[in-house]
């Protein structure tokens, strides 16, 4: 079969020991930032990504990569001990996990949070094997318009799938790309905005906008609002998992993983969306759903499964056709860029064993995850107790050193702090910095193909619609926004995300 | 914002859709988000006001300058003593900090930082003050 020898090629990069040494370091890494709330898989990442520099290319995107899915395991954890989601993605699983906790069953909602990550991790993984390689193909016949067009559609979804206000979110996105266009002019020659400011030519750095966007600003804002937390005092109970758990357990995590697996794939939700839209489900299907919110297993097995499906099929359109569908793709995205990889069909092509390495990788990640999370548990509940008091000085640290270290440079840790401003007023007004991530990396791409495109038309912007493939993409854009604006949709839109307030 | 796009840019040419210049796709861009934020602001002008709450300055404030005071000492002073200054005065952003914690966190934070950073990872952070 022509998928396994290049499977089996990726398998013997992955088991390389420096990359199942990192690879290692980024699932711990991972699991202890879920675990922790009030520091996430973004700032994490765009603060070691200066690191990574001295590493290979796979070797730090097996590892970044190893962050990113590593939290949503960890993240389980303290909803279901603390009633605190670690991480966005787990808050759903404070309903019922937590309650599980408060009737002795502790152990076995961590149990099956582990295991329903683990086989949702395998399938999403298996999907990328899979649907990678034939949807890499299929764009390799894109050219300009269709480029365009797909970005364009990329960020409508975003916007769509996001949280909160739409007007906002379309608001957030340029802004986005304005900043994204910060700096030389490609075709030109010209410099645009920088103020004159030297640092600036290469345009806004990536990982100070992130750094202060996400990380500045999160603790500013945690420390706003200053309340300690408190650590379960139960036991674990037992890890295994009765009879009766099982049974209906097994089914919420293949229906979690299957509809984790597409919202992942979908740009804007990713896993946040996958664990809501699998709660709804379960309680839908139930056949008493008064038991959810009062310790339904489901209710931790379905959206546990649906975070970690999408957090590994979000890595396809990224790798595949270079979209970002997420914030954290988006600073997956930068780190391929800092290492001289141009996210895209060409990774493919030219670098199937960075392809290959990382889809290896993943999988080995995820079974290193099972062992750290299930055995270890005890390990990451004594670290809860770490007070937030201690945490924040010591995150404020390592944002400093990543942003001097990106270039050996004051002026980042300036734009970082600018930033962490922004970000702080954006929270105040109730607007999300994810969209805004989003369309700083696409910004730069979105007005190459654009002016490509019309070089290719000879000026004509019908261009944009005469080809089908492009045009079928921008109807799927306007179409999505009539939708949104239809009143009943945007009604369910909401109690979606209001199921877990 | 879009409004200071559109001032900023003013001198890029724009060019025509054949060959588009510097300044095409900024202005376009700053016009869009002068529309979006005429929307929101139309919006919630029209609605009853959402009170933002009191927002407490001194945590951002003080960690603002926790940063600044690492990127004031890092050239000059090197890794260890800008690290120690930095959790020394973010520790102040919160009531709740212990001096004694603060000072053994920032302690070991410096060794931490200039093993890992330095010695492992190999980069190049100036350690030693000038």
């Amino acid at each position: 079969m022509d998928l396994l020898v290049p499977l089996a090629h990726g398998f013997v990069a992955a088991l390389s020991p420096a990359n199942v040494l990192w690879c290692l370091l980024g699932v711990v890494l991972g699991t202890l930032i879920g675990v922790l709330p009030g520091i996430g898989p973004i700032t994490t990442i765009a603060m070691l990504l200066p690191l990574t520099y001295a590493l290979g290319p796979l070797t730090a995107l097996i590892m970044l990569a190893g962050i990113y899915y590593g939290a949503q395991y960890g993240g389980s954890t303290t909803s279901i001990l603390i009633n605190l989601p670690g991480e966005a993605t787990s808050v759903v699983t404070c309903i019922d996990g937590h309650q599980m906790a408060l009737r002795g069953r502790a152990g076995a909602a961590l149990a099956i949070a582990a295991i329903g990550s683990f086989f949702a991790g395998c399938v999403g993984t298996l999907a990328i094997a899979l649907f990678g390689p034939t949807l890499a193909g299929f764009a390799q016949r894109f050219s300009a318009p269709e480029y365009f067009a797909l970005m364009v559609l990329g960020l409508i979804c975003a916007v769509v799938l996001s949280h909160g206000s739409f007007v906002k979110a379309v608001g957030m996105i340029l802004v986005g790309l304005l900043l994204g266009l910060v700096g030389i002019d490609v075709n030109s020659g010209t410099l645009r905005y920088t103020f004159d400011f030297p640092q600036l030519s290469d345009g806004v750095g990536f990982v100070p906008l992130a750094m202060g966007v996400f990380g500045i600003a999160e603790i500013a804002l945690n420390l706003q609002r200053a309340q300690d937390r408190s650590v379960l005092g139960t036991t674990l109970g037992r890890l295994w998992l009765t009879r009766d758990e099982t049974r209906l357990a097994a089914p919420a995590v293949a229906r979690g993983t299957l509809l984790g697996a597409v919202l992942g794939l979908m740009p804007g939700g990713g896993a946040i969306l996958g664990s809501f839209g699998s709660y709804t489900l379960e309680k839908k299907l139930a056949r008493d759903p008064s038991r959810f919110g009062r310790g339904a297993i489901e209710g931790v097995a379905g959206p546990e499964a649906a975070n970690n499906a999408a957090a590994q099929t979000a890595f396809i359109p990224l790798l595949t056709l270079g979209i970002p569908s997420n914030a954290v793709m988006a600073l997956m995205m930068g780190a391929m860029i800092i290492h001289g990889i141009t996210p895209g069909t060409a990774v493919m092509s030219q670098r199937p064993d960075l392809f290959w390495g990382m889809v290896a990788s993943m999988w080995i990640g995820n079974l290193m995850l099972l062992v750290i999370n299930l055995p270890l548990v005890g390990v990451w509940v004594r670290l809860l107790r770490i007070p937030y008091r201690l945490l924040f000085p010591s995150i404020l640290v390592f944002i400093c050193i990543g942003a001097y270290s990106l270039n050996n440079n004051v002026f980042d840790i300036g734009l970082a702090i600018l930033f962490g401003v922004f970000g702080f007023v954006l929270a105040q007004v109730g607007c999300e910095p994810a969209p805004l991530l989003l369309g700083f990396v696409l910004g730069p791409p979105l007005e190459e193909n654009l002016r490509r495109a019309m070089l290719m038309s000879h000026g004509d912007p019908t261009i944009l619609v005469a080809r089908p493939i492009s045009a079928a993409l921008l109807a799927t854009a306007v179409a999505l926004v009539l939708v949104l604006a239809v009143p009943a949709i945007r009604r369910r839109r909401e109690e979606t995300f209001a199921e877990g307030d | 914002m879009g409004a200071g796009g559109l001032l900023l840019g003013r001198d890029l040419p724009v060019g025509t859709g054949l060959s588009m210049g510097a300044g095409y796709v900024p202005r376009a861009i700053s016009a869009l988000l002068i529309l979006v934020g005429a929307v929101v602001a139309c919006r919630s002008l029209s609605r009853a006001p959402a009170l933002i709450g009191r927002v407490r300055l001194r945590p951002l404030i003080v960690v603002l300058i926790a940063m600044a005071s690492f990127g004031l000492a890092i050239e000059r002073l090197g890794l260890p003593a800008a690290v120690v200054a930095t959790v020394l005065i973010g520790g102040l952003a919160d009531r709740r900090s212990r001096p004694r914690e603060l000072v053994l966190l920032a302690a070991a934070l410096a060794v931490f930082a200039v093993l890992v950073f330095v010695v492992a990872l190999d980069l190049p952070i100036p350690v030693r003050p000038r």
